[in-house]
């Protein structure tokens, strides 16, 4: 390994109820790939963004090139060469692909005025050495996710950094894309850039990276060069973890499908989807976030338009083109961002839990009964054990995890047959946490049949009856929940990641 | 109990005690009487009260339209051209008699009906923004009043209509009754009803209710129809006041009617509001200009003071939100 040319001495970061980076210390050569990995939330995008300047360490110092270097934007940090793409793209859909290649650095001609020609020019030379052939006048909201990808690399190759990170870069590529993706990483390697590598598929980490750094829970587990590392070994040393939070006991599912999606295909998204739901079990569905679980709720609620596909409740073809459909055969949908798809913030605690049995409860009267739906709210208030100063206190004011016991009641109210979660405990306290998993439960064991979509792998083992892992837009296994270990799902979960051609890891 | 601790008990309950915007503006009402009348005694006259009361009358009952339309998160620019037309044709049809009163009605708000429909139609079918709609719609209606009359508008309100307009039952003015009876039903429409809820959350997260099962598009148009359907009733009353046909009887109310809105509680960015402030807006705003008359201020100075209260009235809104 080369001499350090980027170090980061001990950074800490907290966020409100979570240290996402703590005492992390890292250093890159030049000329060296780093391969960063870790699960879900074990701090690798926090580390980047505080290297690129998005956010800003709570404590910690960055060298560059044997100096301290201080910076607090994005901006700044591309003037000393330090440069990230992301997975969530930064491209304006407005512009087109020379315009947001050449972002921030356009070249100008005497007086001012914008050098088209050499822009599109230098937008070519980047594309090119992409081995991408990508016309650079289209506008960037034309192109599909694939294309956009190769802008944003595009656009980061436009700057000669000096440090680039790329987080999953190959996301969206396909195998070809990620071949000539890796032959420019290799390129860059050898001009001296010092390349910090995010990825979950190991493939690609023993094709190009030199050094491995994994991270866990926000710590700094071990660097070690590649060569001395097995895919085994990473994927033992990212988990390596036990499994303290408590979690419910299992139920008994019973055998009687309640709901079932038969070959549901959604072009470049989903493939040949079929499952069961079954009377009083907790489905999980587990893989890497983006694998097409989101999509896979949101159509099972009727949410979300589809190809190909029929839906069966009960045994009997049901159509889901709208939520109210869906709300008609029993079916409800926790949503993965409460504060967009499950709440009227401005509202109160009372019009939110009552929304979506409205009219069930009028049931054809004029006037809502104000006696019957606050002793409604109230019932349910008490339920889920809801903390508010009264019903009528607005939602906004209430903390993340009272926001989510309120989308579940809300819900609850219309005693469904089947309910759709999806990260159900995102971006909530771990006390509530255990509290909406105790909920869950008990409604499985009511006889609800829940579908959870997880992409975090303790709370698909510990709540799961049965697990379907899914990977690019398919289901590729099925476990038992109570004998799946972390380890069998993230191998599932991580080796069909390449592509389609379903290579088994090298080890 | 402690003295300290009934004093800090009672200092907690003061600042719970928020008041909801609608009462704020009831509470501006009952200042500006008391200012008025320190000034003249002869303001303080219960006639002349009551005939304030007329004259915000008409415009009370576009701001529940507009109110309505307001939570939705919508705007309605339409509503003054619906005034004008109205007024014409009503004028046209009925030649100052009430033997044609019947059809004429219906007519009229059969125009508020329809100009409400497609409002709401082209708003939630095409995806246009309510602004360019409604404004859209402005014009349309602006340009059939004027194909309608020739630019020359003709004919009488009938006696029926100006009883509406100018008459009185007991002491109360005939509009007045219209104004508060509309008001009350839209009130209960709002707080009761299964529709009235499911107005306040499209407003306040059109994504999250249609996901709750809210039909949001039928709510949406719904809110436009009552705004068109206020507006008519409006014009009616207008018309009956104004006597005859006239091309700009609408002029301004629009405006007017989102600055009664306003300033009774109604946010902007919807989701929030209340026809009890909106009615208490459309009264204060009458009390400030008569008042304004009363001590001799110009029509153009009125004119800013109303652009000032609106500012003040939004910055509060604005403030209070944000508090909370």
């Amino acid at each position: 390994m080369s001499e350090p040319f980027l170090e980061m001495r001990n950074i800490v970061k907290t966020y409100p109820g979570v240290r996402a980076v703590d005492n992390v210390t890292l250093s890159v050569g030049r000329g060296e790939i780093r391969a960063l990995v870790g699960e879900n939330g074990a701090g690798k995008s926090t580390l980047i963004k505080i290297l690129a300047g998005a956010e800003q360490a709570d404590a910690g110092e960055i060298w560059l090139g044997g100096q301290r270097v201080r910076y607090d934007s994005p901006v700044e940090a591309l003037r000393l060469g330090i440069g990230a793409i992301y997975q969530e793209f930064n491209l304006v859909p407005q512009l087109n692909v020379a315009q947001n290649i050449m972002l921030g650095q356009v070249p100008k001609k005497w007086g001012g005025q914008v050098d088209t020609e050499a822009m599109h020019r230098r937008a070519r030379e980047m594309l090119a050495r992409l081995n991408v052939s990508l016309d650079t006048r289209r506008l960037v909201a034309d192109l599909d996710v694939a294309q956009q990808q190769v802008v944003e690399i595009a656009k980061g190759l436009a700057r000669d950094l000096r440090v680039f990170i790329m987080d999953e870069p190959t996301a969206a590529l396909s195998a070809v894309e990620t071949e000539h993706l890796l032959d420019v990483v290799r390129a860059l390697k050898q001009q001296g850039v010092a390349i910090i590598y995010i990825t979950h598929r190991m493939r690609e980490i023993f094709q190009i990276a030199d050094s491995v750094t994994i991270l866990k829970d926000g710590r700094h587990v071990e660097t070690s060069p590649a060569r001395s590392l097995t895919s085994d070994a990473i994927v033992a040393k990212m988990i390596g973890r036990d499994l303290t939070d408590y979690y419910p006991p299992r139920g008994t599912p019973a055998s009687e499908v309640l709901f079932s999606v038969r070959d549901l295909n959604v072009a470049g998204k989903l493939f040949d989807i079929n499952l069961d739901v079954r009377r009083g079990e907790i489905l999980g569905i587990a893989g890497l976030e983006g694998q097409g679980q989101r999509e896979l709720a949101r159509i099972m609620f009727g949410a979300l338009p589809y190809d190909r596909g029929t839906f069966l409740r009960n045994g009997q073809p049901i159509r889901l083109s709208s939520p109210s459909d869906a709300i008609r055969a029993g079916i409800a949908y926790v949503s993965d961002d409460r504060k967009r798809d499950g709440l009227v913030l401005i509202r109160s605690a009372n019009e939110n839990i009552a929304l979506p049995s409205l009219s069930r409860r009028t049931n054809g009267k004029i006037l809502i009964d104000e006696k019957t739906e606050r002793s409604f709210v109230h019932h349910l208030i008490d339920r889920l054990a809801i903390k508010v100063t009264h019903r009528s206190q607005k939602v906004n004011n209430l903390s993340g995890g009272n926001q989510q016991k309120i989308v579940v009641g809300k819900w609850l109210g219309m005693e469904p047959q089947i309910l759709i979660v999806s990260e159900p405990t995102r971006g909530i306290d771990v006390g509530s946490k255990s509290e909406i998993h105790h909920i869950l439960r008990d409604l499985a064991n009511q006889g609800v049949g829940i579908v959870m979509v997880s992409s975090e792998l303790p709370e698909i083992l510990g709540m799961s009856d049965r697990i379907l892992v899914m990977a690019e837009g398919r289901i590729v296994a099925e476990m038992d929940g109570a004998t799946a270990t972390e380890e069998q799902l993230m191998a599932a979960a991580a080796i069909h990641s390449v592509s389609d051609t379903s290579v088994p890891v090298t080890s | 109990m402690t003295a300290k601790s009934v004093q800090s008990s009672a200092r907690r309950a003061l600042l719970q005690l928020s008041l909801p915007p609608a009462a704020i503006i009831w509470i501006a009402v009952g200042l500006l009487l008391l200012l008025a009348r320190s000034v003249s005694a002869s303001f303080w006259e219960l006639s002349h009260l009551l005939n304030v009361a007329r004259q915000a009358s008409a415009l009370g009952i576009l701001a529940i339209g507009q109110t309505y339309v307001l939570i939705t998160g919508g705007i309605d620019l339409s509503n003054a051209m619906v005034v004008t037309l109205v007024n014409v044709v009503a004028a046209t049809l009925l030649r100052g008699s009430d033997e044609t009163l019947g059809g004429t009605l219906l007519i009229c708000l059969g125009i508020g009906l329809l100009t409400g429909l497609a409002n709401g139609l082209l708003i939630t079918r095409l995806k246009v923004p309510p602004l360019v709609v409604t404004l859209g719609m402005f014009s349309i209606l602006r340009g059939a009043a004027y194909v309608y009359t020739d630019g020359a508008p003709r004919g009488d309100i009938s006696p029926a209509l100006e009883f509406v307009g100018t008459g009185f039952v007991g002491p109360i003015p005939t509009a007045v009754i219209f104004w508060v009876v509309l008001t009350a039903l839209a009130a209960v429409a709002l707080q009761k009803t299964v529709f009235g809820r499911q107005l306040y959350a499209v407003g306040g997260n059109e994504k999250a209710s249609r996901l709750s099962g809210v039909p949001a598009d039928r709510v949406i148009v719904l809110a436009y129809v009552v705004s068109g359907l206020m507006a008519a009733i409006a014009g009616l009353i207008l018309s009956g006041y104004a006597g005859t046909g006239t091309l700009t009887l609408g002029d301004g109310r629009n405006l007017d009617s989102i600055a009664a809105a306003v300033v009774g509680g109604t946010s902007l960015s919807g989701g929030s509001g209340s026809v009890i402030g909106s009615a208490g807006g459309a009264l204060f705003l009458a009390l400030l200009f008569s008042f304004l008359r009363f001590i001799g201020l110009p029509y153009t100075i009125q004119l800013m003071v109303q652009g000032l209260i609106l500012a003040v009235a939004v910055y509060l809104h604005v403030r209070s939100q944000r508090a909370s």
